[in-house]
């Protein structure tokens, strides 16, 4: 193994003396090249070169592994015991205080507690039971668009229904999409850290009011049954209500936007596909299911607890190791072809919502907005395109659309 | 008959297994499989096969064969 350090170029970090310089790499998810107009081509070149690269080319995150096959990432995700999500997030250090992402920078056992408590408000049977409610809200905004011929799509219906959504959940008031909205893209999308700072300050400001009027009331939104919950026999502190409130705010809404911003860009410059969905809906699911494996999202990341040889390479104590879900979900070992569109695949193990303990918990809502969009979005407007011009622009790094603007007739 | 084996300690919840094969992979209230073993009348193994090959945590085999390369 060599032991001299590497700095290509690009890096705005150094590499540990234990990481070969070979496998050393300056990658920039967040402002690399395409990630204005197609960030999951970039991501899937990735699978050209090794098997685990080491990047010291991330703003945004410290440097660390960078695993691309799929059965890799599943396997470190299914390791808690070696792979700690402690501290992997840390939007409380943005504001200047240290709590926890509950569950999602929790190890088991503490993390099984917490998930105990929020699986039942999540689970699939009551998701349907949502179903009607969530129905109304993209009907309510698509119907707005009645009688338009074209529309900002993010805007109209990729932030507003997602956002839409989650305040119905929460128990919050309709009339503050536009500002939820607007806290979503600073604290996770700013321009800078200030901007991002600020953002979750106000939102976590909100959160707390909102449930400390809650403690002892018997709704069922989520704030309330938050704030009422009980981890094994004892009431949650006042760290750990923010912090379960403030990963439904960041894990719920940008998600459901951006992939909605990318299924809606890919069905502009395919009119074949809108035309097969529109006239049979029941392929809207599997099609679904497809527009999450191609356009998966998320990265996580883990810190290694012990010295390791994993994903080819040797890990130590401490590194960092990020897991990209676009990259096992665009494997050519697992999908050939990965960047086609085929919404006949089968099985379609994508991994949009990750793997092992922390698989995100809010997927069976993700899938059911995204399906209902769709169900509610077609039969109601003609065929869209991409406007003339400038039409679009994606962002990298938390993946996502900026605006995306649709013409129809 | 078919044998489905369910690794508990695999299943996070996907509900894929479901989403593709209700009747035979029954769910919990929070959305977990609800058995950790059952057999099935041989017509309902490519279901099985199925919802086995659907779960992105390789948790369910299904007559110990691995689900990927599992006959239907």
């Amino acid at each position: 193994m060599s032991v001299e350090t590497s700095r290509p170029a690009g890096a705005v970090h150094d590499a540990p003396p234990h990481v070969p310089g070979e496998l050393v790499r300056a990658f920039d998810f967040a402002f690399g090249s395409g990630t204005k107009s197609a960030p999951h081509v970039g991501l899937a070149a990735l699978h050209d070169g090794p098997r685990t690269f080491f990047n010291v080319g991330d703003p945004y995150n410290p440097p660390g592994w960078v695993p691309v096959r799929g059965d890799d990432i599943r396997l470190i995700l299914q390791d808690p015991a070696t792979f700690s999500a402690r501290k992997s997030v840390r939007f409380s250090a943005l504001i200047g205080e240290d709590w926890d992402l509950i569950p999602a920078e929790t190890d088991p056992p503490q993390h099984t507690d917490y998930r105990t408590m929020l699986a039942p408000a999540f689970s699939p049977k009551r998701m349907s039971d949502l179903d009607g409610r969530v129905r109304e809200r993209a009907v309510d905004l698509v119907e707005q668009l009645r009688g338009q011929t074209s529309c900002e799509f993010m805007q109209a219906f990729g932030r507003a229904f997602p956002v839409y959504i989650f305040l119905s959940l929460m128990g919050l008031p309709s009339e503050n999409i536009e500002l939820f909205s607007k806290w979503m893209h600073d604290v996770l999308h700013g321009e800078d850290m200030a901007a991002r700072s600020r953002g979750a300050t106000e939102v976590a400001a909100y959160l707390r009011k909102a449930g400390d009027e809650r403690r002892g009331q018997s709704d069922d939104d989520l704030i309330t049954i938050v704030v009422n919950s009980k981890v094994k026999g004892r009431p949650l502190t006042d760290d750990e209500i923010i912090g379960a409130l403030f990963l439904i705010f960041g894990g719920g809404i940008d998600t459901v936007a951006a992939s909605l911003g990318f299924i809606f860009l890919h069905l502009a410059r395919h009119p074949e596909l809108q035309a097969q969905l529109r006239g049979d809906p029941s392929l809207v699911g599997d099609a679904v299911e497809e527009f999450l494996r191609r356009y998966s999202l998320v990265s996580v990341r883990r810190q290694v607890l012990r010295d390791v040889e994993a994903a080819g390479v040797a890990m130590k104590q401490g590194d960092w190791v990020h897991l990209m879900t676009p990259l096992a979900s665009m494997d050519p070992d697992e999908f050939p072809d990965p960047l086609a569109l085929d919404i006949s695949r089968s099985p379609n193990r994508h991994t949009a919502f990750s793997y092992g303990p922390h698989r995100c918990i809010g997927s069976h809502l993700a899938r059911r907005e995204l399906v209902i969009a769709l169900e509610e979005w077609l039969p109601r407007l003609p065929p869209f395109r991409l406007a003339n011009g400038d039409a679009y622009r994606t962002h990298g790094g938390l993946l996502g659309v900026d605006w995306l603007n649709l013409v129809w007739d | 008959m078919v044998s489905i084996k369910v690794d508990k300690t695999r299943c996070t919840g996907h509900a894929r297994c479901a989403a593709v094969a209700p009747e035979i992979y029954e769910l919990d209230d929070v959305g977990y499989l609800g058995f950790e073993q059952r057999t099935v009348p041989a017509e309902q193994r490519a279901q099985a096969v199925r919802g086995a090959r659907a779960c992105p945590e390789r948790a369910i085999t299904v007559d110990d064969e691995d689900p990927d390369r599992g006959a239907t």
